[in-house]
């Protein structure tokens, strides 16, 4: 296990390596810090920029900027009341209320610390129980692999936004989609149109970017010719005139929030479908219980500020982790960094603690450091990357579409990837609209091969062995598996139906 | 008193007319190649339905219940973002006739000011600081030859 450690940092001693990782980091920071453009637009468009690097290198910047663009989020949440990612929501609440307070750059540096706690404690975790996951994995056949691939598919509830059946459509279309091209077993073209370059499938790469990026400069037009144009940060001068972080009698009564929300993050972001959003709102209530002064959340609370932005850093290592070991993105960036992953050839399972071994650790270790890096770019820097955010909307949008365009035709070199990401562009904006959320979409692309092929080849090997219900009976890893699609799939219900019970009973008293 | 139509009647419509559209797509298609796009396809028209059915008991509700409801396809709410959308297609053809960097110094700007920013020195350096650090970036460190796309771009 240590020389495993010791061989990732070894990986991570380069020039490449070093530069992807303040790339990532520093670029992920500004990501988050812009409102309206979220972890998964930055992760989705820094992807084509990873093609000439090797897997360690892309793979680092590419975590890197998922981990600091949730932190990124909290800048503007804190300093203007508009969460930069929705991970950052709830820091908005007491974040805002220490800057009117005339306490911004404080909670900023709060919420630096504890962002870069929870990232460096999720990442060590990471470090000791990805590997035996992992290991556990290999014992792991193609039906193990389908019902993993169902059970990332029952994420697509949580991941539904408002409306779930609208939500459910999107990820049985993503799953179609993901069926575009030459059936791998048959050889017969499917949905193609004649079109020789849809033999392939839909590229992933141009299709998140146009769903995300391309999209959602759309609905920047939108705002701009609504009167959003100018900047969203209120006292620029509260940014320049203030100590960065509090008094240390204080800062040390955060501490224990600190460590509470780190643990309990990491752990929501293992669980399919919980995320840095969930994690955040989760911690904040655990802070406000365990806090001595409750009364002040939603007031002021540097340890709302704490609380949160310890649990969503936190959450960001723990998705890693099933990524990782199991091919389970539970959320759209971890599905996203999934196609990452694959693109430099990397399968998530047992193989990446074998011959990918090296290349996993550096990844985890580059993960480590970046949460470290965050931490200590943000103490310095986070009042000029605060300004950003005042950063014009209609000269952002522009520019982001031109790097849309020249990255995904720098992915095969191909006109055709700029085509498909301009229809996704459509598409994406589209489905919004109509309020079709695209995540589930992404999810169903991501999974649909990985499910389809996984349980055409388990037909064939129960098809030897006696039949399906006798090969899935011999196996005690796909029942368990199997019953958690189940309570998966009926949690949500089962909840919303006690939901509804509770609410009625308090009604009624 | 005229009925107001709930937008998710549409919607449902034409996520079932999106389904008859892929079953003939994979319908008799050899091998088994068809078994899992025809699966996924009743799924989707069960969901088509199901959004189609929601409609139409939306549409039943009061007027007061419907009154904070947003509507997709109004001409306010889609203009704005598909012109721009238009522009960016534009930009994405005009690639084959003047290459990338031509194009994107005119259609940047062009983007710019749809956006209506009117500080022409502003977008002047932002327009030419990108095409430097993307001629740098993609063509000499990348190796992305986008400076030969284009009829343009075939002359140099």
């Amino acid at each position: 296990m240590l020389q495993n450690i010791l061989l990732g940092f070894a990986q991570l001693a380069s020039w490449d390596v070093l530069l992807a990782l303040l790339i990532g980091t520093a670029g992920g920071m500004i990501v988050g810090a812009l409102p309206g453009f979220s972890a998964a637009m930055g992760v989705s468009l820094l992807i084509p920029l990873t093609y000439g690097m090797n897997g360690t290198a892309a793979l680092v910047m590419l975590t890197a900027m998922y981990t600091s663009a949730i932190y990124g989020g909290s800048i503007t949440a804190i300093l203007c009341h508009t969460p930069g990612t929705p991970a950052s929501a709830a820091t908005a609440i007491d974040g805002f209320q220490l800057t009117k307070q005339g306490r911004g750059m404080e909670a900023m540096g709060v919420a630096t610390v504890s962002s870069a706690i929870g990232g460096t404690v999720s990442a060590i975790i990471m470090l000791f129980v990805a590997p035996a996951l992992g290991k556990f994995s290999l014992k792991f056949s193609v039906l193990e692999y389908f019902l993993l691939a169902v059970f990332g598919l029952t994420v697509i509830a949580s991941l539904a936004g408002e409306n779930i059946v609208k939500g459910l459509f999107s990820g049985v279309l993503g799953l179609l989609l993901g069926c575009v091209g030459l059936d791998a077993l048959a050889g017969v073209p499917r949905m193609t149109m004649g079109n020789i370059n849809l033999e392939d499938g839909i590229n992933f790469v141009p299709a998140l970017i146009g769903l995300f990026s391309v999209a959602q400069v759309m609905s920047l037009a939108y705002d701009v010719h609504h009167g959003k144009t100018g900047s969203v940060i209120e006292d620029e001068e509260n940014l320049k005139h203030s100590r960065v972080l509090p008094p240390w009698k204080e800062t040390k009564t955060l501490i224990p929030s600190q460590i509470r929300s780190s643990l309990v993050g990491t752990i929501v972001g293992i669980v399919p479908a919980a995320g840095a959003g969930v994690s955040s709102w989760i911690c904040y209530s655990l802070g406000k219980r365990f806090s001595k002064h409750p009364e002040k959340f939603g007031h002021g609370a540097m340890d709302g500020v704490a609380s949160c932005e310890a649990g969503n850093n936190a959450a960001t290592g723990g998705a890693l982790i099933p990524l990782i070991t199991l091919g389970l993105p539970g959320s759209s960036v971890a599905a996203i960094l999934m196609g990452g992953l694959m693109i430099h050839g990397l399968t998530p399972g047992a193989s990446m603690f074998t011959k990918n071994a090296p290349t996993t650790y550096g990844i985890m270790v580059g993960f480590l450091i970046a949460n470290i890096l965050m931490g200590l770019i943000g103490l310095f820097a986070a009042r000029y990357i605060a300004r950003v955010s005042s950063a014009p909307m209609g000269l952002l949008g522009p520019v982001i579409v031109c790097l849309c365009c020249i990255g995904t035709f720098a992915i095969r070199n191909n006109m055709f990837d700029v085509l498909v990401m301009l229809v996704f562009g459509l598409i994406g904006f589209v489905l919004k609209r109509c309020g079709f959320a695209a995540p589930p979409l992404i999810l169903g692309m991501v999974l649909s091969d990985i499910c389809e092929n996984n349980w055409r080849r388990t037909l064939i090997l129960a098809g030897a062995k006696g039949g399906l219900f006798k090969y899935f009976i011999g196996r005690p890893i796909a029942i368990v598996l199997f019953l958690l699609v189940l309570v998966s799939f009926l949690s949500p219900i089962i909840m919303n139906a006690v939901s509804k019970k509770a609410k009625s009973s308090a009604l009624e008293k | 008193m005229k009925k107001d139509i709930h937008q998710d009647v549409y919607i449902g419509i034409a996520c079932a007319a999106l389904c008859v559209v892929i079953f003939f797509m994979n319908h008799g298609l050899p091998g088994g190649a068809g078994a899992m796009p025809l699966l996924l396809d009743a799924i989707l028209a069960v969901l088509s339905v199901v959004i189609f059915v929601g409609g139409l008991r939306k549409s039943k509700l009061p007027a007061e219940e419907r009154k904070g409801e947003k509507k997709a396809f109004t001409l306010d709410a889609v203009k704005i973002p598909f012109i721009f959308w238009l522009i960016v297609a534009g930009y994405v053809l005009l690639f084959y006739v003047t290459g990338y960097f031509v194009a994107t110094a005119v259609m940047m700007i062009v983007m710019m000011l749809f956006m209506k920013r009117k500080d022409w020195k502003t977008m002047l350096i932002i327009d030419v600081v990108y095409l430097v650090i993307m001629y740098f970036v993609f063509v000499r460190m990348l190796g992305v030859n986008i400076d030969g796309f284009g009829l343009l771009g075939r002359l140099f």
